[in-house]
């Protein structure tokens, strides 16, 4: 029961079984339920019902009464909007143990930042297929007697999830659709919460930053996850230089001013960014915070 | 080591004087220290043979050959082709022995007289008196000659004008057209005898070439100014009407299509009228104008003869740079130049050779072809017609090293300068090259490059050939790339600038002339060097200096944005060397080491005619380049891969030529193909994760499609667009998409990168920009929250399905669910036996339902159409259901209340006008249904009374019997009078009977009735603080069955009424009647009977 084995229990459906719950006083049973969200009955098997089920269990949203058949919600604190859900889903995947099987979303995220930064970009995953790519972080994240926590047919619900938090979409190439690690929506949701902390319009120093951005999204520089996928992958980060994945999105949030990249001079504390020629921010010293204009979720 | 230049080495006043356009009006010295050999050109023409080398030396060689009496040659070529270099050079190079010298006749300032005037001060002195008899131009005013030109014009149009008349004097003359054209108003107003005029006297220097003749815009201006005036004759009218409907087509045209050559023939069969009066006036064109100038033709002619009479025993070697400068005579002078003194009987005239320059447009000019074409002895062709364009293709100047060895002369003369030139006048030593005694030489020519010893600074050979490139007529109706192109739109900016460069401005705004189109001027070909030096170069001038340096000077493709070694191992960024940067004091942006290397490919030159000289610059690399990534890595196949939507991909023509549109648009300008973009912005849309955003998929298929999504100025925005700004992440967004999803063939990685990025970030961008866009389309409640739609289209259907009796308000949530969601069935309520208003707010949902039920399946991403249960399905579809949606139907079980609706919906618009009609029903059930629980039990309560009274304590069957048994009695005894209220008794009956009411047993229909009343009588009516279950109550009871006998009941109490009203006053009336008395009293015993039978029931039916 996991994220990536209830293949079928997509972010949204385990969002729409959250509010059934939740709008029936956090009970229902599962009779109710199969009509609610199956009331044509296309769900012959009852799998799609069972992986959603399974995937809010996962996430300890939910929980079975078999005795009166019927589902309960656990979590109390869900906010009402799937924005929202998608932050209560995302702090709830930072904090999951490590043999708890959702901490392979986080984990596989990473991999794929520390990948990027290996290899300097993000052109090597639209290279890969799909089977190399999975068995890739397969061999590199589990072990042989866990195969299943990763593979080709797990990886879209992978992607979707990803997508879902906020940490990547699909990139249009010639002939499909290829994964494209984009934290930006992500940090912009999390440097809300940094807000609360650091206040806005004073200069954080870049180390005190990333380090409080590496407690919430530890996937990126600096963070747990990432650090363990770089030695996954036998590949040791250079200091002060950071990833493609988090230079992107730092210089995006800097171009929508949710927050500034500050440089003295040519500072010899600084954090380098990932190259990009075009952009006016090559590296910085502080992070200043902008006022936030509040966002939906 | 030699210094690098930073200085200009010239002097403008030399370039001025040496870059002047018109190669005739120069010294000899000058004109020969910059000629450039005119060659490779074609030759055709009776005489065709003479000409052994097709060069200038081998047209010099033939036509000036003692042994030739007579030639008449024809230099054809498009203005700035070379035409008056070449017949310059055979001027300047006729050899000496010539008793004669050439006559020269130069183009100057293009107008007749001035042509006349030359060949007047070019004649020796005894010759003067010839043109005594010519004609002198008279003071007139250009409007007055314009005048003076139409009238003779219109008068030219009659039949008898002419000796010997045109072809087409019978044509002019059915339609009336000399009488059309000979209206003042015309004088005044049209436009085009003037230009004409205006041509022919030079346009103040600025002729050019240019044709003095009538065109087709022409006709469509006379057309407009036609309306207003008479016609002659019916026929006329005919013309003016069918003049009429070709000058619409003829206005939406332009220039460029109706010079198009190849589309001639198919003009001329759709401007039939039109095009027949262009011929008709040109062809009497010269007439009028020689009428207008006030030449003779026939003096012009006899000027000629007389002159060949006079130099009879030397042959006459005649020049003319411009034949159009002769336009109005020169018909006659070509009929001089082509007459051949070895054909004629009298041996009167000297020999002569003729050299003339014409235009394609002159020489493909009917009536010349007609007339001249095969009297031509040798045609010179300076270009190649053109399949694509109107204008030929020039020969000169064909290869990059011809463009860059004719840049190296003017450069080497104007560093010499005019007055060493003058000195050296064309010497047998070299011409002198100033970079032979530079002490920058050694550093000048390693990075700008050399071309025989010449210096190509402050250019390179790529910047020569590159600005040379790009130079266009944005009209597309002449060519730029020819020698004064060169001239003009290359070297001047910079030569005649020499200030620039020691100012530290170079290359400054004066090197882009109005000749350099705007698509060239961007960094297209260099990859997102314009967002590199936008992000690198804080000063906006600066910025734009290196824009040019790169642009021009550098080198094409993407791997510009990477440091290079070049050959020497000279770092090369943006296709320049590093001391280019330095010479011209710009920074540099590249690294210090190579951080790529060139592929192969790079370092080959661009495949381009055979070369026999590589120029030397070895800054000039060109080449296609190719990144160290290729984009389609891994993809199979051949040709263009397709896209992700099945699309095909787009050449890299298509390519640029988005990537200039969407410029165009991002800078404020109209882009060619608004429509290609704003498909391309809606296919980004279309992309984004939809799931994700919480917009129901109904709302997207009705708010975002291909025609509502635009960028702002693409066409005009209304409510139901969602309008992109000019904003850098729309422009960087469709870029990057479409380089995406072709592949980035070429790219290199970090280019890849930025418009992974860019891509990316549209996504992001767009998703807000959707989300607020559905925030602006929706109305929002008074209190400022949205609407909800879908609880709202929920609670309808539910209202609906309670007042239908498909479930009942007290019912499982998911059990009304599956009511609202599924299919409905048949009423089971019978709402029509209901108070008026629960029927009426049936009504009022029945034409909506379908369309809300398909809203929600829809938004919640069910199937629209409900899946047969015996069909096994084969993709599995779970409703996404909100918890508003839920809370919805529980709302409408707890208020009778719909959700509150927006006070407008003014702004919904077609699109979503269905949502008008939710909010109208809405409304109603919000009215309504609370009202219904209340106005439905009282009256069941008060039917269930009123039927137990009228049954005065019998069962409904026995009254029935016993109101049956009365009526049928009364009617026996008065079969005619009371026959119309019996029969609606028995109507009654008949009805209470087929629905059972009259049966016994099992069959019985009054006993749910009967138990009903019993059950009010007891007490058990429904509760009046719950409205669900009041609702509930009234829905279980048996609301037909008591209407039925409630309304039964009704008609016995009439009936009976009815007959006993009709009894009592029989019995009355018969009191009073005559008659005798035996007979009343007979009388009297029956109906006493009767009557008292009758009462005794009636009263008893009626009051228990």
């Amino acid at each position: 029961m996991s994220l990536m084995s209830d293949t079928q229990g997509t972010p949204a459906r385990v969002w729409s079984l959250v509010n059934l719950l939740q709008a029936h006083d956090g009970e229902l049973s599962r009779d109710g339920i199969k009509i609610w969200i199956d009331p044509f009955d296309t769900d012959t098997q009852g799998t799609a019902i069972q992986n959603t089920t399974g995937a809010a269990a996962s996430l300890d949203l939910v929980e079975s009464d078999r005795a009166a058949g019927s589902l309960r919600l656990l979590a109390g604190d869900l906010p009402g909007t799937l924005t929202g859900f998608a932050d209560w889903v995302h702090a709830k995947l930072v904090a999951t143990a490590p043999e708890h099987g959702n901490s392979v979303v986080l984990e596989a995220y990473a991999w794929f930042v520390a990948t990027c930064a290996r290899e300097k970009g993000t052109i090597w995953i639209e290279r890969e297929s799909a089977d190399s790519l999975t068995e890739r972080i397969r061999v590199d994240l589990t072990s042989e007697t866990e195969q299943g926590r990763f593979n080709k047919t797990r990886y879209p619900r992978w992607r979707d999830w990803i997508a879902f938090l906020g940490l990547g979409l699909d990139l249009p190439i010639p002939r499909g659709q290829s994964f494209y690690p984009s934290a930006a929506i992500r940090l912009e949701r999390e440097t809300a919460a940094l807000r609360d902390r650091f206040g806005t319009g004073e200069e954080i120093p870049a180390e005190t930053f990333l380090n409080a951005l590496a407690q919430r999204m530890p996937y990126l520089d600096g963070g747990d996850l990432f650090r363990t996928a770089a030695t996954r992958i036998r590949w040791s980060p250079p200091p002060r230089q950071l990833s493609i994945v988090i230079s992107s999105a730092l210089r995006d949030l800097d171009d929508d001013r949710v927050l500034e990249l500050t440089m003295h001079g040519d500072a010899r504390n600084a954090f380098t960014l990932h190259p990009d020629p075009t952009h006016k921010k090559q590296a910085f010293v502080a992070v200043v915070l902008k006022p936030g204009e509040g966002g939906d979720g | 080591m030699a210094e690098l230049p930073t200085k200009a080495c010239w002097q403008a006043d030399d370039a001025r004087v040496i870059l002047a356009n018109e190669a005739l009006e120069r010294n000899d010295a000058v004109f020969l220290a910059t000629h450039s050999a005119v060659e490779d050109f074609r030759v055709s023409g009776s005489h065709a043979s003479d000409i052994v080398a097709h060069t200038e030396q081998g047209l010099l060689d033939a036509l000036s050959a003692p042994s030739t009496y007579h030639a008449f040659c024809v230099v054809e070529g498009e203005p700035g082709s070379g035409k008056s270099h070449l017949i310059r050079w055979l001027a300047v190079r006729w050899p000496e022995e010539e008793p004669l010298r050439p006559l020269l006749i130069q183009r100057l300032d293009g107008s007749l007289q001035g042509t006349l005037r030359q060949l007047q001060q070019a004649l020796p002195d005894e010759h003067q008196h010839l043109f005594d008899q010519i004609g002198r131009p008279q003071d007139r005013t250009l409007s007055g000659r314009a005048g003076l030109f139409l009238k003779t014009l219109a008068q030219s149009l009659r039949p008898n004008f002419f000796v010997n008349p045109p072809e087409d004097a019978e044509w002019c003359a059915r339609f009336g057209l000399a009488e059309l054209l000979d209206d003042s108003a015309l004088i005044d107003q049209w436009k085009a005898p003037e230009r004409i005029i205006e041509l022919l006297s030079g346009k103040k220097g600025k002729r050019d070439q240019e044709l003095a003749r009538f065109n087709l815009k022409d006709m469509a201006d006379l057309e407009q100014l036609l309306r207003p005036l008479g016609a002659p004759t019916p026929r006329a009218v005919r013309f003016k009407n069918e003049l009429k409907k070709e000058a619409e087509a003829i206005r939406q045209s332009s220039r460029q299509e109706l010079a198009n050559p190849s589309a001639q023939e198919d003009l001329r069969r759709r401007f039939d009228y039109s095009y027949k009066l262009v011929d008709a006036l040109n062809e009497r064109h010269n007439s009028a104008v020689q009428n207008v100038l006030g030449i003779s033709s026939d003096g012009l002619k006899e000027l000629f003869l007389r002159l060949r009479r006079e130099l009879r025993d030397r042959r006459l070697v005649l020049l003319l740079e411009d034949i159009t400068a002769w336009e109005g005579v020169d018909r006659q002078l070509i009929d001089v130049l082509v007459t051949n003194v070895e054909t004629r009987q009298e041996q009167d005239l000297c020999p002569m050779v003729s050299v003339v320059g014409v235009t394609p447009a002159y020489f493909q000019n009917k009536s010349f072809q007609a007339n001249y074409f095969q009297r031509i002895t040798h045609h010179v062709q300076l270009g190649n017609p053109s399949s694509t364009q109107v204008y030929q293709e020039v020969s000169a100047l064909q290869t990059q090293e011809s463009q860059i060895a004719f840049a190296a002369r003017y450069l080497r003369a104007t560093r010499v300068g005019v007055e060493r030139l003058t000195e050296w006048n064309g010497g047998p030593d070299p011409v002198p090259n100033p970079c032979e005694s530079c002490l920058h030489r050694e550093t000048c020519h390693r990075e700008f490059g050399s071309y025989q010893g010449i210096g190509l600074f402050p250019f390179t050979g790529k910047a020569i050939t590159r600005l040379y490139s790009v130079l266009r007529d944005p009209q597309h109706t002449a060519t730029y790339q020819t020698p004064r192109g060169m001239l003009q739109g290359v070297l001047s900016p910079t030569l005649q600038h020499p200030q620039a460069l020691d100012a530290g401005d170079y290359p400054g705004p004066e090197i882009e002339t109005d000749l350099i189109g705007e698509d060239d001027r961007r960094l297209f070909e260099h990859g997102q060097m314009a967002e590199i030096l936008e992000a690198s170069v804080e000063s906006g001038r600066i910025r734009e200096r290196m824009r040019r340096l790169i642009a021009y000077w550098g080198r094409k493709g993407s791997a510009a944005t990477h440091t290079v070694a070049d050959d020497d191992g000279s770092l090369v960024y943006g296709g320049v060397r590093q001391g280019i940067y330095q010479a011209l004091g710009l920074p540099w942006l590249g690294s210090e080491t190579p951080d790529g290397s060139r592929t192969g490919e790079e370092r080959k030159p661009a495949p381009e005619p055979a070369r026999t000289e590589k120029p030397t610059s070895p800054g000039t690399a060109t080449g296609t380049t190719s990144g160290a990534r290729t984009g389609t890595q891994g993809q199979e196949g051949t040709g263009r891969p397709g896209t992700p939507d099945g699309r095909r991909s787009m050449t890299a023509t298509q390519l640029l030529r988005v990537k200039q549109d969407i410029a165009r648009w991002s800078e404020g300008k109209k882009p060619e193909r608004p429509t290609e973009l704003n498909r391309l912005a809606y296919e980004i849309l279309d992309k984004l994760n939809w799931g994700h955003l919480d917009i129901s998929p109904w709302l997207r298929s009705r708010l975002f499609t291909e025609d509502t999504v635009i960028l702002r100025d693409t066409k005009p925005a209304r409510l139901q667009h969602l309008v992109l700004e000019r904003e850098a992440w729309v422009k960087k967004g469709i870029e990057a998409y479409q380089v995406l999803r072709t592949g980035g063939e070429g790219l290199q990685p970090s280019e890849v990168e930025a418009h992974r990025r860019a891509y990316a970030m549209t996504q992001r961008k767009l998703a807000t920009a959707t989300k607020a866009k559905v925030r602006d389309r929706l109305p929002a409640l008074e209190n400022g929250e949205p609407w909800d739609i879908l609880g709202t289209a929920t609670q309808v259907l539910l209202a609906r399905a309670w007042l239908r009796g498909n479930v009942s308000p007290l019912a499982a949530s998911w059990e009304q669910w599956r009511a609202v969601i599924c299919d409905e069935g048949p009423p089971l309520s019978n709402p029509q036996d209901r108070v008026e208003v629960w029927n009426t707010l049936v009504d009022s949902s029945g034409g909506i339902h379908p369309t809300l039920r398909t809203l929600l399946r829809v938004s919640l991403t069910l199937p629209q159409y409900q899946p047969d249960p015996n069909q096994q399905h084969l993709d599995t579809s779970l409703a996404l259901v909100s918890g508003e949606l839920v809370k919805a139907l529980q709302s409408l079980r707890q208020t009778f209340s719909a959700l509150p609706q927006p006070a407008s919906t003014q702004g919904l618009g077609e699109k979503l006008s269905e949502l008008k009609r939710l909010t109208e029903v809405a409304a109603a059930v919000s009215q309504r249904l609370k009202l219904i629980p209340r106005y439905e039990a009282d009256r069941l309560v008060e039917r269930a009374r009123t039927v137990e009274g009228r049954c005065r304590s019998a069962t409904i069957r026995y009254h029935m019997q016993r109101v049956d048994g009365v009526v049928e009695a009364v009617a026996g005894h008065f079969p005619n009078q009371v026959s119309g209220q019996a029969q609606e008794w028995r109507t009654a009956r008949q009805r209470l009977k087929a629905q059972g009411f009259l049966d016994s047993g099992a069959e019985y229909a009054g006993a749910v009735v009967e138990d009903f009343i019993d059950r009010v009588a007891k007490g058990d009516i429904s509760p009046s603080d719950d409205r669900a279950q009041a609702l509930a109550w009234a829905l279980a009871a048996p609301a037909s069955a008591l209407r039925t006998v409630y309304e039964g009941l009704d008609t016995a109490e009439k009936t009976i009424s009815g007959l006993l009203q009709y009894v009592e006053e029989y019995l009355k009336g018969s009191s009073e009647a005559g008659g005798t008395l035996d007979d009343v009293h007979r009388m009297g015993e029956r109906v006493q009977v009767a009557a008292e039978c009758a009462i005794m029931g009636l009263k008893d039916g009626r009051n228990g």
